[in-house]
């Protein structure tokens, strides 16, 4: 068993132990640091801050670093027409790994639904399953992981999670919920317009958006399960992080946009929330079926189409 | 273990980390300076540039930048504080409200989640403040920042704050302050690309082990691995802007997180790895990024 390997067993802080203690508890969790954790597959150690002063530090990572892991861990086919690749590759980097914006926003009422594929993702499992995770059952992406896991392309970025779908309030602290039912948007581009926008929000709705939650698509101040009941302030995002994310830099904001510009679009039509409803062409259009989606890398300063 | 012995060895840490602290202290000075020397700073492109100023703007506590890269720790509280919304998962209490001390017993009842709460209670509603380019700002609950004890169901959201590395003999007498309870860089890397538990709170179901803290994991799931945290997309960021987080986390203050209300009765599955000892000096202070370097505000 992967753990037994661990070496080096110590106990952290009798202190923090201790005081973790429930009176009645007998048995501590013990804590377990090592230098050497193996890794279910590929290296073990960092490629860098290898040094033994008490902070070693990696050097910064340039933005073309940034942009090479970008494409490098993108999961669907990108097309790139009329966009400027430095900003896709930059805005996949951050929707891909710290953002992880497809935990929350993978797709639901998709063909295979949720962030991983299903092999991988025991939260679609019930408990009698092998699904240990009950507490929030129908966030798929997040939870629980068995990774190393492949994202789900089919249902990437779809949208359609109900983050309360009872219109209860539930285990998670959910305070005065009402019967308002939220649902993660789809973030692969809406064709509406006849050009791809992400969510159907221009640049400049969506930097609104992300600085100060303003939905314009009216969701919560529409009659309906999803209008938001006052003193609660229906024309902003209740659950989407924006407070955090509306920190971000104008760049990075825009290459987030320039990156979900790039992805392809999902209808998820089966969805009964039209707010998740997606107008995509038809695969067979030239300009968006499979002839002009293409995986990407970068390497040498430069995009370089794969395939 | 008896209420009286953790609090004789809480009192003999407290007693080591004080000497440990006064032969720290006659070197914090000259560290300081040469951690500013070594800086990588003003060697950074400009977006990222952008990154440090926003990060330093963005962190809602001061930093002890001792021994550390300013810039990485600039990037650090970019991502852990705008794109990572770490603390939207890591904090019980997430924003601040005056008058609403965390004293429910129950989850629930907590004041830190935002959402549907009537104002003043639900910030998504109801901005503290507007930012110049009029966006809504909020403000962070400082006494939780991402202490953990958010409860995820069979599991609680881990304190991330950073406090002495228990082991850190090779750098004495420098006193090594760790992220997540003193998590040195190594096993944090492998930890956020691994997703292995440190505190194994899991003991697979069926096996001989004995049992975790919040019990056993049937299969599939493997009982090894966090299952709430998203390591399996964190991991994809670069060693240089992991690290970068990494430095940031053991620069923020220690946050014992006593008061929460997870952490000493633990939850209904009772586990739940919260609590740090807290008694680490630090010369902590507010930064700003301007004209490519990192200057100290207050």
């Amino acid at each position: 068993m992967l753990l037994e390997k661990l070496k080096n067993v110590w106990i952290k802080s009798a202190g923090l132990l201790g005081l973790t203690l429930v009176v009645g508890i007998a048995a501590l969790p013990a804590r377990i640091a090592t230098a050497g954790i193996q890794t279910p597959a590929g290296t073990s150690t960092p490629s860098c801050g290898l040094g033994k002063q008490p902070y070693p530090s990696c050097p910064v990572s340039a933005d073309d670093e940034r942009i090479a892991k970008g494409y490098q861990i993108n999961p669907v086919r990108l097309n790139l027409t009329g966009l400027d690749p430095r900003k896709v590759g930059i805005g996949s980097y951050w929707v891909n790994s710290a953002g992880n914006c497809d935990g929350c926003h993978g797709g639901v009422f998709v063909s295979v639904p949720g962030q991983f594929t299903p092999a991988e993702n025991p939260a679609n499992l019930p408990v009698s399953l092998g699904g240990t995770y009950t507490g929030k059952a129908t966030y798929n992406g997040a939870i629980p992981y068995n990774p190393p896991a492949t994202e789900n392309p089919v249902a990437f970025l779809a949208g359609g999670n109900n983050f309360n779908p009872s219109g209860a309030c539930d285990a998670s602290g959910m305070g005065a919920c009402g019967s308002t039912e939220v649902l993660a948007r789809n973030l692969t581009p809406d064709f509406a317009t006849g050009r791809p926008l992400p969510e159907g929000n221009t640049l400049a709705h969506f930097k609104t958006t992300l600085r100060n939650g303003h939905d314009f698509q009216n969701v919560g101040t529409t009659p309906g399960a999803t209008s938001v009941a006052a003193p609660a302030d229906g024309s902003k995002l209740q659950i989407m992080p924006w407070p955090a994310l509306g920190s971000a830099t104008d760049y990075d904001l825009e290459a987030i946009y320039e990156y979900l510009s790039a992805i392809p679009c999902i209808s998820n039509a089966s969805s009964p929330y039209p707010e998740v409803v997606h107008v995509c062409p038809a695969t067979s259009d030239p300009s968006y079926g499979t002839a002009a989606y293409h995986p990407y890398g970068y390497a040498n300063g430069q995009v370089q189409r794969l395939e | 273990m008896s209420a009286n012995n953790q609090w004789n060895t809480a009192t003999r840490l407290r007693k080591i980390h004080a000497f440990a602290a006064l032969v720290a202290s006659v070197l914090i000075s000259s560290q300081a300076a040469r951690a500013a020397d070594e800086s990588s700073v003003e060697r950074v492109d400009a977006y990222t540039a952008q990154r440090i100023a926003a990060g330093y703007a963005a962190t809602p506590v001061p930093v002890d930048l001792t021994g550390k890269d300013p810039a990485q720790v600039g990037i650090g509280a970019y991502i852990v504080n705008t794109v990572g919304v770490c603390n939207h998962c890591h904090s019980a209490n997430q924003y601040y409200k005056a008058g609403f001390p965390i004293t429910t017993s129950d989850h629930s009842g907590q004041t830190g989640n935002p959402y549907f709460l009537p104002a003043p209670l639900g910030p998504y509603a109801f901005p503290v403040t507007q930012r110049r380019d009029g966006g809504a700002l909020f403000q962070i609950d400082t006494t939780t920042f991402v202490a953990g004890g958010q409860n995820f169901g069979s599991v609680d959201s881990k304190n991330l704050t950073p406090t002495v590395n228990a082991s850190p003999t090779s750098y004495a007498p420098y006193l090594a302050v760790y992220a997540e309870g003193g998590i040195d860089w190594i096993t944090y890397w492998a930890v956020l690309h691994n997703g292995v538990d440190i505190d194994q709170l899991f003991s697979q179901c069926g096996s001989s082990a004995p049992p975790g803290p919040n019990g056993c994991a049937k299969a599939p799931t493997n009982a090894a691995l966090l299952q709430v945290m998203p390591w399996p997309t964190v991991r994809q960021l670069t060693d240089g802007d992991l690290n970068a987080v990494w430095q940031y986390l053991s620069a923020i203050p220690c946050t014992s997180n006593l008061a929460n209300i997870n952490a000493g009765i633990a939850n209904s599955y009772g586990g739940g790895v919260l609590i740090n000892q807290c008694s680490q000096p630090g010369d902590y202070k507010f930064y700003q990024y301007v004209g490519g370097k990192v200057v100290a505000i207050w």
